[in-house]
Formats: C-alpha cells, sequence, structure tokens
C-alpha cells in the first residue's frame, strides 16, 4: 500500500476530517462556477456584491429570504423521512400544489370567524397534500407502481387539476385563467408587525423539524425507516411493517408540502396562480441530496438555497445574467458533494472492514456450546426417525 | 505445465490474508485447496486468477515469470477460475454466452462458434443446446457451459471455486470424470477450492492446507480424513449424529397445495410437520423447494386487497383524466396514455400473479398452522404467530448492509415503546456475542462480518419461541466448522418444540441432519420417510427422477 493511501485511509478515519472529502467537494464546484463566471465575463465579486446586498442588507431582504426559506425547509423535513426511507418522493410538487388548491377551497368559499378560518385552511392543505402522496404510497405497496413512476404521474394530474380550477370553475369573471381573485384578509395567514413573515408558518416549521430531528435521531420508527432505506426486503424480514411505514412517511411528508403549499396561497400570493409551487418541491429534493439526507444539515443547506435563489432577480436585472444560471450553479454544487460523498462513505466502509479484519485475524474463535459436525460422509450417520 | 508460486503474499491492513505461500503445481495432476472461512484460500485463486494482485511474490508458468494483473492477463497465461455461481448472462443464449469474452471480432461468426461449441462439447461428453437461453439451464449445465468457454480460451490451468454446490449427484459425477480427464489427457492443471472433504477425497491428488494465510500442510491422497480436518482446524473435531427430538403433534399441516416454480409447477404437495421435526428438501435448483418455503412463510404472495386497491387506484386515476383533460390535444392525451402505461404496466402484472396464484390452488389448497388456515397471510402476521424464514442471500434478504449489529438487536425487538433502548440493545447484542460464537463487535457493521459470522448473527435475532423456522440453504459458503456450529444452533431449537424445514444443494447435509426428506423433481414431490437408510447416489436418483 503507498503512503498517499495509507494517509487517505486514516484521514477518512478520523471524525474531525470525515468531511474533508466534503470541503474537497465544495471547492470542485466553486471552482467549476468561476470558470463560468469567467466565461461570462462577470466578476465573482460583483455576483457576492450583489447577493449580499439583495439578500441580507437590509431586514426586509432578510425577511424576503425567510419567507422564501420556510416552505422550502418545511418540505424538506417531509423528504427527510420519505428519503430515509428510500422513498423518491419526486411527487412533492404536486403535493405542494394540491396542499395549496385545498387551503384555496376553504379561502375561496368558506367565511369563519378568523382563527376557525386559518385553522380549516391549513387543515385542508395538510389534508389534500398527504392524500395526495398517500396514493402514492399507496399504489407503490399495492399495485407495484414505483413511488417515482407514481410522483410524476401525480404531479401532472396536481398540475392539470389546478389548471382546469383557474380556467373554470375558479377563474375570476374576464380573466384569462393565470389566478383566482384575492382572498378576502380573513382568510390570508397573519403577518409580524415589523417584517412581513408569518408567526404560524414559523411554528409549523419548528414543529415538522423537532420532530424529524427526534424521529430521526433516536425513535425506533426512525430506526425503521433507516433500514428500510437500505434494504426493504430485509427489514421485512426482521419484522418490521414495510408497508404502514411506506403509507406512514408519505402520508407525512404530502401534509408537509401541503402547508407548505397552503403558505404559498395564503400568506406568500394571496390567491392561488397558475403553477403555485414554483419548483420549491424540486428544490427541496436538492437540498436533501445535498446535506445526504442528514437532518442536521438541511436548516443551513436550505437557508444558503433561499439565500441563492432570492438573488435570482437581481443577477438577471443588473448583471444581465440568465436567471437559470443560479440553477446551473446549484446543480454543480449537488453533483460535486455527492460525489466526494460516496468517495468518503466508500473509504469509511474501507477502514471498517480492514479494522474487523485486523481484530479477527489473530483471535481465535470461542467454542461453539455443543459442535455436532457431519463430515461429507455417506449417510450412514444419519439421525434417525419414526 | 508447470505452475510455481513464489512467496505469494497478500496483506489487507495489518491482516496476512496470504503469508509467504510457496508451492509448485504439476500438470496432469488434480490438486486440492482446503481451508476454514478466512483461511486465505479465495484470495490465493483470485491472485492467480488476476481479480486481486498479490502484495509480493511471484508467479512462475512454464518457467517463465507472468505478471497477472486481471482476469484478462490471467486468461493469457492460461489460468482460468470457474466460481461456484457461474459468470454468465441469464438473458443471452448458449452460443452467445459461448462467444463473449473472446477475442474481438466485428462479426460473430455464430456458425463457426457453434460447430466449434458442439465439436467441444461431443468431446467433454456435455449435451448444451446451443440455443438454449441460459436462464433455463441448471447450475451444473451452466458450469459445463463455461468449462467449454475456458477451454476454447485455451486455458490449461483451471481452477474451480466450490463447483459442486447445487449440482446434482450425477452431474457431481460427470464433472469429476471431465475434470480427469482433463487432466490426464491434455496435461492439465486442475485446482479445486472446496469445503467437502467427500469431494477432495474423491477427485483429486494432492491437497493443500491453509491457515491463517499459511500454507500449513501438504498431503498425497488417499489420507485420513481426520488428518485433514486436524490440519484445517489446528485441533480434531467431534463427529456426533444429532438425535431426533420429534414428538407425533402435528404443527403444519399443507393440504393439495400447487406452487408454479422456475422450471415446473410443483402439484398436489401433501405434508404434516411435527413439533421438532427436521424437514429437509432436496431437489435441484429451480425445483421448486425455495418457492414451497416462501409460500409457507407467506412471502411474495399477492393478495386480493391488493387487486381491489389497484383496480380502484386505476378506476379513479381514468375517471380524473377524463374530467381535467381536454380530449382534442394530441400532445395531453399522448401524455395521459404514457402514465397510464407507466402505472398500467406494474398492476396488471400483479394482477396477473394473484390470478394464476388462484388458478393454481383452485382446489382447496390449505396450509394450517396449529389447525387455522395461514394461507392468505403475509410474513409479518406469521412471524408473530411463530414461523420464521431465513433467505440464503444474507445480506439480500435478512441483514441490512450499513447497520451495525446494535442497531439489528433494536430493530428486531419487539416492543411498543415509541423510542430505542440503545442501552438494552447493546446488552442483548454483547449477549447474542457471546451465546452464538459471533465474530464481530456491537457497532461492527453487518456486512464486514463474514458469512458464518452473519448466519449466526440471523440466528440470534429469531424471535424465541418459533413454532417453524424455514432456511434457504442454511450454511452455504461456510466451513465445516461454521457449519456445525450454525447446525448445533439450530438443533438446539428443536427441544423447545420448533420444527425447521430447510433446502440445501448438499445432499450430505439434508441426508445427515433430516428426520424426513421431500424430494422435488419434475413438478412432483416425493416424501423420504427413513433418511438413515439413503444414500448420496439414491438421494441423487430420486432427484433426478428415478423411482
Amino acid at each position: 500500500m503507498t503512503a498517499f493511501r495509507k494517509i487517505l485511509i486514516q484521514i477518512s478515519s478520523s471524525t474531525v476530517l470525515g468531511i474533508l472529502p466534503l470541503l474537497v467537494g465544495i471547492q470542485v464546484a466553486l471552482v467549476a462556477i468561476l470558470l463560468i463566471l469567467n466565461n461570462e465575463n462577470v466578476e465573482p465579486r460583483a455576483v457576492y456584491d450583489l447577493i449580499y446586498e439583495r439578500t441580507l442588507s437590509l431586514p426586509e431582504n432578510r425577511a424576503n429570504v425567510v419567507d422564501f426559506w420556510l416552505p422550502i425547509l418545511l418540505c424538506c423535513c417531509g423528504l427527510l423521512l420519505t428519503f430515509t426511507a428510500g422513498l423518491w418522493n419526486i411527487g412533492i410538487e404536486g403535493q405542494i400544489t394540491m396542499g395549496a388548491v385545498g387551503a384555496t377551497s376553504i379561502a375561496l368559499f368558506v367565511e369563519l370567524p378568523r382563527n376557525e378560518q386559518i385553522f380549516t385552511e391549513l387543515f385542508m392543505a395538510g389534508a389534500a397534500g398527504g392524500a395526495w402522496a398517500l396514493f402514492t404510497g399507496v399504489m407503490r405497496t399495492r399495485g407495484g407502481v414505483n413511488e417515482i413512476f407514481g410522483g410524476v404521474a401525480m404531479n401532472f394530474l396536481a398540475s392539470s387539476f389546478s389548471s382546469y380550477l383557474l380556467v373554470a370553475p375558479w377563474s375570476p369573471p374576464n380573466a384569462t385563467g393565470s389566478a383566482t381573485v384575492r382572498f378576502p384578509e380573513n382568510a390570508i395567514l397573519p403577518s409580524m408587525d415589523d417584517y412581513r413573515l408569518s408567526p404560524i408558518t414559523m411554528y409549523i416549521t419548528l414543529t415538522a423539524f423537532i420532530f424529524v430531528l427526534l424521529t430521526l435521531s433516536g425513535s425506533r420508527w426512525g430506526l425503521q425507516l433507516r433500514a428500510m432505506g437500505k434494504n426493504e426486503k430485509s427489514a421485512q424480514m426482521l419484522g418490521v411493517p414495510t408497508e404502514r411505514n411506506i403509507w406512514l412517511a408519505m402520508l407525512i411528508c404530502g401534509i408537509m408540502a401541503g402547508l407548505a403549499g397552503g403558505h404559498l396561497v395564503l400568506f406568500r400570493r394571496a390567491n392561488l396562480p397558475a403553477n403555485v409551487s414554483g419548483g420549491i418541491g424540486f428544490l427541496s429534493l436538492l437540498v436533501v441530496l445535498l446535506a445526504s439526507i442528514r437532518v442536521r444539515w438541511v436548516p443551513f443547506v436550505s437557508f444558503a438555497f433561499a439565500l441563492l435563489y432570492s438573488a435570482g432577480l437581481p443577477l438577471r436585472t443588473r448583471l444581465q445574467l440568465d436567471a437559470s444560471l443560479i440553477g446551473i450553479f446549484l446543480g454543480i454544487l449537488v453533483f460535486c458533494v455527492l460525489i466526494f460523498d460516496g468517495v468518503r462513505q466508500r473509504l469509511k466502509e474501507r477502514v471498517e472492514q480492514r479494522k474487523l479484519l485486523a481484530a479477527s485475524g489473530g483471535e481465535k474463535s470461542p467454542p461453539p456450546p455443543t459442535v455436532e459436525i457431519q463430515i461429507g460422509q455417506e449417510a450412514s450417520s444419519g439421525p434417525g426417525s419414526n | 505445465m508447470r505452475l510455481e508460486i513464489h512467496n505469494i503474499s497478500k496483506s489487507f491492513g495489518p491482516l496476512k490474508a496470504n503469508d509467504h505461500i510457496s508451492f509448485t503445481f504439476e500438470g496432469g495432476r488434480i490438486y486440492a485447496i482446503l481451508g476454514e472461512n478466512g483461511a486465505g484460500k479465495s484470495t490465493l485463486m483470485k491472485i492467480l486468477s488476476g481479480y486481486q494482485s498479490a502484495s509480493s511474490g511471484q508467479i512462475i508458468i512454464d518457467g517463465k515469470s507472468a505478471q497477472i494483473n486481471s482476469p484478462h492477463h490471467a486468461i493469457a497465461h492460461g489460468i482460468g477460475m470457474l466460481y461456484q455461481d457461474p459468470l454468465d448472462f441469464a438473458p443471452l443464449t448458449v452460443l452467445e454466452n459461448y462467444i463473449e469474452g473472446k477475442p474481438f471480432n466485428f462479426l460473430m461468426r455464430r456458425r463457426e462458434a457453434e460447430a466449434d461449441l458442439l465439436a467441444r462439447c461431443k468431446i467433454l461428453g456435455f449435451n448444451l443446446n446451443p440455443h438454449a437461453m441460459v436462464e433455463s439451464l441448471t447450475v451444473g449445465e451452466r458450469q459445463q457451459l463455461e468449462i467449454v468457454r475456458l477451454l476454447s480460451l485455451g486455458v490449461s490451468i483451471l481452477i474451480l471455486d466450490e463447483p459442486t454446490t447445487g449440482i446434482s449427484a450425477e452431474q457431481k459425477s460427470q464433472l469429476f470424470q471431465t475434470l480427469k480427464n482433463l487432466a490426464r489427457e491434455q496435461n492439465m492443471i486442475v485446482i479445486l477450492v472446496s469445503h467437502k472433504l467427500a469431494d477432495v477425497e474423491e477427485l483429486c491428488d494432492e491437497v493443500l492446507v491453509l491457515r491463517r494465510g499459511k500454507l500449513v500442510g501438504h498431503r498425497f491422497l488417499p489420507c485420513e480424513t481426520e488428518i485433514l480436518v486436524e490440519m484445517m482446524f489446528g485441533k480434531r473435531l467431534s463427529q456426533t449424529s444429532p438425535q431426533p427430538l420429534y414428538t407425533n403433534k402435528p404443527i403444519l399441516k399443507i393440504h393439495k397445495l400447487s406452487i408454479p416454480a422456475r422450471l415446473f409447477t410443483i402439484q398436489n404437495i401433501n405434508l404434516e410437520v411435527r413439533e421438532g421435526e427436521v424437514i429437509g428438501l432436496a431437489g435441484l435448483d429451480g425445483s421448486g423447494q425455495v418457492e414451497f418455503m416462501r409460500v409457507i412463510a407467506g412471502i411474495g404472495r399477492p393478495t386480493w386487497a391488493d387487486q381491489l386497491t389497484a383496480m380502484i387506484a386505476l378506476a379513479g386515476m381514468w375517471w380524473v383524466f377524463g374530467k381535467i383533460l381536454d380530449e382534442s390535444s394530441a400532445v395531453l392525451n399522448l401524455a395521459r396514455i404514457a402514465i397510464l402505461i407507466l402505472i398500467l404496466g406494474p398492476m396488471l402484472k400483479t394482477l396477473y400473479l394473484y390470478i394464476r396464484q388462484r388458478a393454481n390452488n383452485a382446489q382447496n389448497a390449505q396450509i394450517m398452522l396449529n389447525g387455522k388456515n395461514i394461507g392468505w397471510r403475509g410474513y409479518r402476521d406469521l412471524l408473530e404467530r411463530g414461523i420464521a424464514y431465513l433467505a440464503a442471500g444474507r445480506l439480500e434478504e435478512g441483514l441490512v448492509a450499513g447497520l451495525t449489529l446494535v442497531d439489528h438487536s433494536a430493530l428486531a425487538e419487539r416492543s411498543s415503546l415509541p423510542h430505542v433502548n440503545w442501552v438494552r440493545a447493546w446488552h442483548r447484542t454483547k449477549q447474542a456475542i457471546t451465546d452464538f460464537s459471533i465474530k464481530g463487535r456491537p457497532f461492527s457493521q453487518i456486512q464486514t462480518l463474514s458469512g458464518g459470522n452473519q448466519q449466526r448473527v440471523s440466528l440470534s435475532l429469531l424471535p424465541a419461541n418459533l413454532r417453524l423456522i424455514l432456511l434457504e440453504n442454511p450454511t452455504r459458503g461456510l466451513d465445516v466448522e461454521s457449519a456445525g456450529h450454525i447446525w448445533s444452533l439450530l438443533l438446539n431449537r428443536r427441544k423447545k418444540g420448533t420444527a425447521i424445514i430447510f433446502s440445501s444443494p448438499d445432499l450430505d447435509e439434508i441426508i445427515d441432519y433430516s428426520d424426513r426428506i421431500l424430494v422435488f423433481s419434475s413438478g412432483q414431490t416425493t416424501l423420504v420417510e427413513n433418511p438413515e437408510q439413503m444414500t448420496t447416489a439414491r438421494l441423487g436418483e430420486l432427484i433426478g427422477g428415478k423411482s
């Protein structure tokens, strides 16, 4: 073994330096991004200054970023559960859309006292998103339809259904079908006094995050989801109720996505527009992938994503950069981090295997309690029967 | 032909898998490499066949030093390896597999290759249909194909890894005759890696024994079995026979069961399993033994509820599509059809499996556990009722790679508490490590353990009060000592009345440990009541269809 490989293995075995490959991945991504910016004749410093100016420099800009961040974090919390269970819930976009539709159905057609109104709207948002996700889960376990295919179909259905509602039954008079009328004030989520932020959404998101953190770090259900994510068949053979867990993980993820959709229409927009989710479901998928399904990393990574996305429009207007470049930058980042995380995993596995080989190599195994050896002879010594 | 290895060493970190091994193999002779699990046999063979490179040492073939860095290099030097599970392509034909791996030609020249294949088969006494799909062949036929393929590539040193696993006695006899002919008539070197001492004694001229990476012995055969065992393990092993412990109380009754297997549909199976009884299932690979056990364990059976849900989902989706889509839009209709195909395909497959299952069991088939019909229950439900199943693929269906021993212990614990008591799980794991002689630590990831230790972990995770354990090839890939230990753990369970049904390609194992044997042959089953009067040859005949 070369000295270089020895050093690599030593490094990877250290908990502190285990994140080195991740840092290398980020460095590689940054170099790639700099090359692209250079190709566009844009100074990286100018991009950084603009992002800072439009996102973090003023309190209202910071509030905007947080408002963008909360629904992403909420979706990520749900996706952490499904990803841990090995379920690629691609249908999260549809679940957000259906949550928004569910909330709108109450906001437009039901009139209740303020508190009851808000509760009913959010309940409907969660129920609609949850039902949409549960349906995908049921198709997975009962019909053998992969959740990716099911999710794509359900996204398509949700988008078509929302468009149908905007064109026909919920279309305002003399409108083009791009959005419903503005909701009554009674139906809109209350805002904080100083900043345009919804305290209800903040509480919901915080609760969801703590729930997911506790579930995945110490609960029996979290362990079962982890086992299913690594090998569903084996988990089933160990007595894990895999079908129930798939349904439950999808349902909870759908509820969280539905609530995120509810926030979009009940607070940010105050009406139901076409393409209400705006891609935050797919953005959440990227966040969870980039965080390697680690709960503690998700708030930071999702915040960074929210920050960069919030700066998308100024980049286009001020620096004449294509807004889609932000998506490309994030894609490069995710790609590089995933590659180097894979390298880290492989090194870690090797180290563990070598440690065990070294530990068992010199040891003598303890004698078995009662050894009954049959050395391959003809069956003259077989057990009696009858 | 002459193969010399000088001071071959291979290290994995501090562990020396091969430690300065030197030997000279002569043409025309058949050698056996023996050793317990982890002795370094596979590493040495992988070095010779190019899958791994040695840390140090030299390989000399016919007086010339050979650099072997890949299987391709090894074949160029005339070394070929036949694996326990032959490395072929199941969805291709025999001829296509034969052509694969040959020096590249833009045109495959099928006719020439077919003539060549048939000529070689004729010389070796094999009967392979060039146009048959490999997935329809038995393991024995696949081995024959691999031997012919390797010989066509000019191999003169043939290494065989556990070649008798999964083949019938008749196929084994034919394989051994072929190997003897190749050694004697073509002056080839044949090296056999095996755990089965009976095979070694029957086939080989010389035997090398490895222990902890070192070559600890060399003997000419015939030689006393006990001497070989002592060289392998460094001690003599006791040879005791398990005593029957069953009562006359039946726990499982199977009535008129029909099961579709890979090769045949097994018709009308009737069996009564008694408390504490061990029933061995014998038959060629794919004859239905595994499917039989899986049906009893409730694994992979579509139920009526699956169908109902699938149909409701399908109808609901069709209705929603019909409501919201514009019929005149070709693009939307295409998308609608594409998505329906994606969803319809798997659902129709499930429906087909269900209908086939119903058709096969149309005549009141029943599986009764302690007098109650369990025919439509799933595995988890049956596990609660005392039926457990251990598959042959330990890491595929049984244990979860990436989780530790403590994680497994916590997963297998039946508890209604929402949180895991990790301290208790750790104590249980430590206890299991001691009780089941597992070489591993509580926080070792399961995939880093050897096959034997993984199997011990699987057994330690089974609930205590089981009525029936179903096992697919319980000692797959294990050496004599590990296999003996696994069986001692299993047989101890009989004292509490647990019955055992197991399948194995090793006929000796079936005869030695079974109270009764159920033979699967050509879609029929035969129950052997007195295994003590059975020989492997006779059992092989029954498997082959001779009554």
